[in-house]
């Protein structure tokens, strides 16, 4: 854990852009600088961000239409995708300037990921698919082992930890995800509308889970989606058109 | 990881990877084979005739003459005088000489007139006698001795009675019918022509041609089986005769002087050197063999590749995942790469098993239908190195599934394109 320094604080006072202000006590989980992402290659737009700030342990909303690059600024979040300019800093560090490979094990240790679906390795079982990201992560197998556990038999599905993904139900599915994404304790979780293919007593009890294990982690959450039904669970919310250049957030 | 992940996800496409392994294997199998059997038959081929120092005949090449003396394949361009033989095998140096008379023949089979020297002094594959399977050698003028595919083929026995053919037709209008001949002994399979030969003696060749002119029985001038024992039959001429020397020292010294022979035009040949060269003409065939060998196992693998190449979009989410759980690119370039190798390695070990248990079953099939002495044990280190060059190939061409993987990877980040 990084430490306050007085300036980053205020300037995360100063510049978040949230409905409710909140105040971070610890130098920012994520900082977007003068990032501009070009996809001319695959459609219309430019994703252009300034400045932004996201406080360690806030949850954030982020709504929007399909294809208004909501995912591309997850993978650029993820490390997945490079921004044509600008710096990502996550937890206090320019991910854009390591190499590939610190990049990806920075992924694999601070940063948790939830798709939409199918979010699992069809052919390994359910305890593997959650220890993958802990190997990724070069985390001691016998305490992650422990820990997979916990979290599984918090989201109910230790008795499902030999079964293939095949076999379980769509919201079973989506509850190992948020197990696989958390077992390596991340301090960031990215889901990308991991509930749209929930009904809405599933979604309850996902949106549920997510949240609470990622407060016991204190992880903060990014959370992307076009349901804005959902939006009362969060901290902050923002709609990506303010990003896209057609916004107003340029 | 990466190893248990590549396993499991083949086993998970189970499906399509079997079958490509089942194809991976037979072309295995087939390289593997050719390669093997090439060796064997080589082998095999340069020691049809072993333990003769020279193979003597009229003038004419060396491969003509090895044909005619060794394979029975085509004919004599001319005789050698009986005076010439006996002459040459009286010289110093020479420990045997064995006559070969040819001419004639039986269903198809060539009949061959020699002396008892042919039981006693012939030798093949690794200085190998012959061995009789049942009876003897021949004692009286119209015995015979039968090769083992002649026996088996045209299902004689000892004691029965067979009728000669003048000339090599297959279905010959004239025939030695009225001196038939009787069978006294079969000899072993040797995998060699003499298991397609009939054997007789030199004085029963001229028995039988006894009253004949210019290939035609002279009318009136018949002679009976029981007159034909009265006379003396020295033959005037043979075809050609095999050398053995007291030592080998003497091989070239003989062979000069036999090319260089007043008397008669003749040709000495050193049977080794002859069927080297001869193998070296049939080499284009087993050449030939070899490239459709590596032309399917090339299929094959590029089958593979597309196999791979295709899955990669099914795949897309899977590499996602992996990608999303903090796996670096070059992770999923060598998660596909060791997939291929996987399926090549399975592909080889059961391939050389297919050969290995293909070759064990058929080798005394091989054995006594044609006489293919085969080793069941396909590896050497040609074998290991053709092996070693499938799974370079198989990484070689799976480079471009695991190319698409890495690049994709790349671009695609997270979200999956559909």
């Amino acid at each position: 854990m990084v430490s306050v320094t007085p300036l980053q604080s205020r300037q995360a006072n100063k510049i978040t852009r949230s409905e409710q202000d909140v105040e971070p006590e610890q130098t920012p989980a994520v900082r977007l600088e003068s990032l501009r992402f070009d996809w001319k290659k695959r459609g219309p737009g430019l994703l252009e961000i300034d400045e932004f700030l996201i406080g360690r342990g806030e949850t954030l909303f982020l709504y929007g239409p399909s294809g208004s690059g909501k995912t591309t600024l997850l993978n650029l979040l993820a490390g997945v995708l490079l921004p044509t300019h600008g710096s990502v800093e996550i937890l206090d560090r320019d991910i854009t300037r390591m190499r590939p490979f610190r990049r990806d094990l920075f992924r694999a240790r601070h940063i948790g990921v939830i798709f939409q679906q199918l979010n699992l390795i069809p052919y390994l079982d359910v305890l593997e698919n959650v220890l993958i990201a802990s190997h990724f992560a070069k985390l001691d197998p016998e305490r992650s082992a422990a820990h997979a556990d916990e979290l599984l038999v918090k989201l109910g599905m230790q008795e499902h930890q030999h079964k293939r993904p095949t076999e379980l139900s769509i919201g079973q599915q989506q509850r190992v995800a948020v197990a696989r994404a958390l077992v390596t304790g991340p301090e960031i979780l990215i889901a990308d509308e991991p509930t749209s293919a929930l009904d809405s007593d599933n979604r309850e009890v996902f949106m549920e889970h997510m949240l609470l294990m990622a407060a016991e982690n204190g992880t903060t959450v990014v959370f992307v989606s076009h349901d804005r039904g959902l939006q009362e669970h969060f901290d902050r919310h923002h709609d990506i058109r303010e990003f896209t250049g057609k916004g107003g957030m340029t | 990881m990466i190893l248990k992940l590549a396993r499991k996800s083949l086993w998970n496409r189970r499906g399509t990877a079997i079958l490509t392994l089942v194809s991976l294997a037979i072309s295995v199998a087939l390289i593997l084979g050719i390669n093997h059997l090439r060796h064997q038959a080589k082998q095999s081929f340069t020691s049809t005739i072993s333990g003769t120092d020279l193979i003597v005949g009229a003038r004419s090449g060396s491969t003509n003459l090895l044909l005619y003396a060794v394979f029975r394949i085509g004919n004599a361009t001319n005789n050698i005088s009986w005076k010439s033989y006996e002459t040459i095998s009286k010289s110093r140096d020479v420990d045997w000489t064995i006559p070969i008379s040819l001419g004639d023949s039986h269903r198809g089979f060539r009949v061959l007139g020699t002396d008892h020297n042919y039981f006693e002094h012939y030798r093949y594959g690794d200085r190998r006698d012959l061995v009789f399977a049942r009876g003897g050698p021949f004692e009286g003028l119209y015995d015979t001795v039968l090769g083992a595919q002649v026996a088996r083929e045209l299902g004689y026995a000892i004691g029965d009675e067979i009728v000669i053919a003048h000339g090599l037709g297959d279905v010959s209008f004239s025939k030695h019918d009225d001196k038939p001949f009787t069978v006294v002994g079969i000899l072993e399979p040797t995998g060699t022509p003499v298991d397609r030969t009939v054997h007789v003696m030199l004085e029963g060749i001229e028995a039988i041609h006894l009253g004949w002119q210019q290939g035609a029985r002279m009318p009136g001038r018949g002679v009976s089986a029981e007159e034909a024992l009265q006379q003396e039959l020295k033959p005037e001429a043979i075809t050609a005769f095999l050398v053995g020397l007291e030592s080998r020292m003497a091989t070239f010294r003989l062979q000069r002087a036999i090319n260089e022979y007043r008397k008669e035009a003749l040709t000495a040949i050193l049977p080794g050197v002859a069927l080297a060269e001869l193998w070296d003409v049939l080499g284009m065939v087993e050449n030939m063999l070899i490239i459709v060998a590596f032309l399917v196992l090339l299929a094959t693998l590029v089958g593979m590749t597309t196999t791979l190449l295709s899955s990669m979009k099914e795949r897309q989410r899977e590499l996602a995942i992996l990608r999303a759980v903090g796996a670096h690119a070059g992770y999923l370039f060598a998660l596909i790469e060791i997939e291929a190798l996987l399926l090549a390695l399975l592909g080889v070990v059961f391939g050389i098993l297919l050969l290995t248990v293909s070759l064990f079953m058929l080798q005394p099939w091989l054995a006594s239908e044609y006489g293919l002495f085969i080793s069941a044990n396909p590896l050497n280190g040609e074998a290991l190195w053709i092996s070693a060059g499938v799974l370079l190939l198989a990484a070689l061409l799976s480079l471009i599934p695991s190319v698409v993987a890495y690049r994709r990877a790349l671009a695609d980040g997270l979200s999956v394109r559909t």
